[in-house]
């Protein structure tokens, strides 16, 4: 069943065995797993609920509906703009649908330095039933359009390590319109995979439920308290109250809300890491412009990669830097370029000749998130040296390997417009400013706000997501990670979500039996 | 990836604003409308966010984000880009809708506190308006340019969200619904 809270104007209460706070990667699968499980599952989403009907593929249209502040949310000093869903199905509704898994030297630096106890095999065959569910596969040869084959051929041109990704589309048109909602349900994602499973088996939908906090009784979580809203605006008004009781309650509102609602619910634990250790991983946009028209805005927006500099180290987890083929709207692209006026005219005339990608650095968890005195998401980033050298490096990179696919000019995302046309201009990237004022970078996985561990010192949560110190209260997204778990973090979240979800499960079985 | 960054340096604009606040008070009975897109159009009647003021301000910083003539004929007049930008930000958070109608504030009296002109951007000749304008992209004060790269930003979101942009860039549109949907946009 599916509530609508914004056509809802009575207060609404309910009870349930399992309440599910986020309808995303992390709440979807965790939701899927409990409501097969047999248990009353309530899942609260604060964004609408939308359908493919709904996915006009028009920018001015769908950022605002699609995305939490219009998709404008940014860091503090406005360095890093920090894309995340909002709608049913969150991030996973307008995410790239590129899947892959945490890799073994990662979970192996988790082991390592953070105290995580999860068995690779155990995390695999989640990771697993995570890919099953949502069909994922590599993308098709004939799948890739002209940017992402340019990215494969400059790669091969200079010897560097280059792949197809692996994807949940299913009958993909090629539309290209996969960041502001699939039109034609070919992106497998939470909202037409993960949730109409569990609603088929019997759990309960409220969209525009905004959680305000987690309700405590006996030193226990016993559910959660918040407001139905409306449909429209980005701080929709409260219409009415909603109150729902649980024996059990799975936070999964993302590495930046899930800490905001528990500071809002007084919720501590004994750790001191509630909302610190935030991780971005930070990305650069590089666009390249070819004498041949490239239509880079149809065609599977995101299919190749170069992960010739990605390092992964037992040690320090994921670092160096990876290349992936992006491709924005034209309203979206415009916004990276980085000049004015007629110069910028100059570059969007030759829209459809451009080819672009995107520099993405893991980086370490720096960050913390926190609620200002106005009551406004605060997120603090400061953009370590290393991660700055290595976005240059990238932009670098980047450059290289366009030219080597034969671009005429090459243009990272940077203010003022730094033009490269060979390999001698690539010097002029050496000392570029990575600041507020010289670029955006984006953020499309953040991670890291209520890290896992055994130790209940250092860490928010055990490594099944159970809150350490406070009874039935579970988290399941990627605020867990300690560092960056993947490239990409929806398989990741949905395996972690799966086996907390699979532990509350057992839980609840070995107190009823 | 998108417009924002409209909250400027707060120390920084408080120390603008407080000059600015002052100018505000006679500013009113300084002329309006000098600069080009201004002196050709009047406000919409149904602005739900900026007022006539704040619309004159961004209406002439649209005209030099997206000025006609170059690669392509098509500019932000021609589509009228401060009202898709007004439309565009009803609904939005209102802390965005402040600090936005704050640094167009900062933008309309700049020339004044910053010693470019005696008068107010939407009051100053178009060559004069554009000169103050292109300053502020490389100005040496960070507000400034990011002032710029913000309301920048806000225009490009506006103007390529347009039948006219996406023909002049050969771009060709959504699929679904056909163009004829994003006509109604643009003649809103």
């Amino acid at each position: 069943m599916i509530v609508h809270g914004g056509e809802r104007l009575e207060d609404l209460s309910l009870r349930c065995d399992v309440v599910v706070v986020g309808s995303g990667a992390g709440g979807a699968a965790a939701a899927r797993v409990l409501a097969a499980a047999g248990a009353k599952v309530v899942i609260l989403e604060e964004g609408c609920y939308h359908n493919s009907f709904d996915f006009k593929q028009r920018e001015h249209e769908m950022l605002p509906m699609l995305y939490r502040d219009r998709a404008a949310q940014r860091t503090r000093d406005r360095l890093v703009n920090v894309l995340q869903g909002r709608c049913v199905g969150g991030s996973t509704v307008v995410n790239m649908a590129d899947c892959a898994r945490v890799p073994r030297a990662v979970l192996e630096h988790w082991q390592r330095h953070f105290a995580v106890e999860i068995d690779a095999a155990e995390f695999e065959a989640a990771s697993e039933r995570a890919e099953v569910a949502l069909g994922v596969a590599e993308i098709a040869a004939d799948q890739l359009n002209a940017n992402n084959r340019k990215l494969l051929a400059g790669a091969e041109r200079l010897g560097w390590r280059r792949a197809r990704f692996r994807h949940n589309r299913t009958e993909c048109t090629g539309c290209g319109f996969c960041l502001l909602g699939c039109a034609f349900d070919a992106k497998r994602s939470a909202l037409v995979t993960l949730l109409p499973a569990a609603l088929a088996d019997g759990a309960t939908l409220v969209a525009n439920a905004r959680v305000e906090r987690v309700v405590v009784r006996g030193g226990r979580a016993v559910g959660v308290q918040g407001v139905l809203t409306a449909e429209q605006g980005d701080r929709p008004a409260a219409h009415a109250r909603l109150d729902v009781a649980a024996d059990t309650v799975v936070l999964a509102c993302g590495a930046v809300h899930t800490p905001l609602l528990l500071q809002a619910s007084e919720i501590a634990g004994a750790s001191g890491q509630i909302g610190r250790n935030l991780s971005l991983q930070p990305q650069l946009p590089v666009l390249a412009v070819f004498s041949e028209r490239m239509v880079s805005f149809r065609g599977i927006p995101q299919s190749a990669y170069c992960d010739e500099h990605l390092v992964f180290d037992p040690n320090v987890g994921m670092t160096g830097f990876a290349i992936e083929g992006i491709a924005g709207g034209p309203a979206q692209t415009a916004g990276l370029v980085g000049a004015s006026g007629r110069d910028h005219k100059r570059w969007m005339a030759r829209y459809a000749h451009t080819g672009s990608c995107l520099v993405l650095v893991p980086d370490q968890p720096v960050g913390s998130v926190a609620t200002d005195e106005a009551g406004r998401t605060r997120i603090d980033y400061a953009l370590q040296p290393d991660v700055e050298r290595r976005i240059r490096d990238g932009a670098r990179a980047a450059a290289r390997l366009y030219l080597a696919a034969g671009a005429e000019v090459v243009v990272p995302a940077l203010r003022p417009l730094t033009e490269i046309r060979s390999e001698a201009d690539l010097a002029r990237l050496d000392d570029v400013a990575v600041n507020p004022e010289a670029t955006t970078l984006l953020s499309a996985h953040p991670q890291g706000t209520c890290r896992m561990g055994e130790d209940a010192r250092r860490a928010v949560v055990d490594s099944r997501g159970r809150f350490h110190g406070l009874e039935g209260l579970w988290i399941a997204d990627a605020s867990v990670f300690p560092t960056s778990a993947s490239t990409h973090t929806m398989i990741p979240i949905m395996a972690f979500a799966d086996l907390a979800a699979r532990s509350i499960a057992q839980a609840r079985a070995a107190r009823t039996s | 990836m998108l417009p924002d960054g409209l909250r400027i340096d707060r120390r920084s604009f408080l120390r603008g604003a407080t000059g600015a606040g002052a100018l505000l008070a006679f500013g009113g009975a300084l002329p309006l409308g000098a600069c080009a897109f201004a002196r050709a159009s009047d406000p919409p009647a149904d602005l739900a966010v900026l007022s006539p003021r704040a619309w004159a301000t961004l209406a002439c910083f649209a005209d030099h984000a997206v000025p006609r003539g170059g690669a392509f004929e098509a500019g932000a007049s021609d589509v009228g880009v401060a009202g898709l930008v007004d439309r565009w930000l009803a609904g939005a958070d209102p802390y965005l809708i402040t600090d936005l109608r704050r640094g167009l504030a900062l933008l309309e009296w700049g020339p004044l506190l910053l010693g470019f002109a005696a008068r107010p951007l939407t009051a100053l000749p178009p060559e004069s308006a554009e000169a103050y304008l292109a300053s502020l992209a490389t100005s040496r004060l960070g507000f400034a340019r990011q002032l710029h790269t913000a309301l920048s930003e806000l225009c490009m979101l506006a103007f390529y969200s347009t039948l006219s942009a996406w023909r002049a860039i050969g771009y060709d549109g959504p699929i679904v619904l056909g163009l004829a949907k994003s006509a109604e946009w643009e003649r809103r």
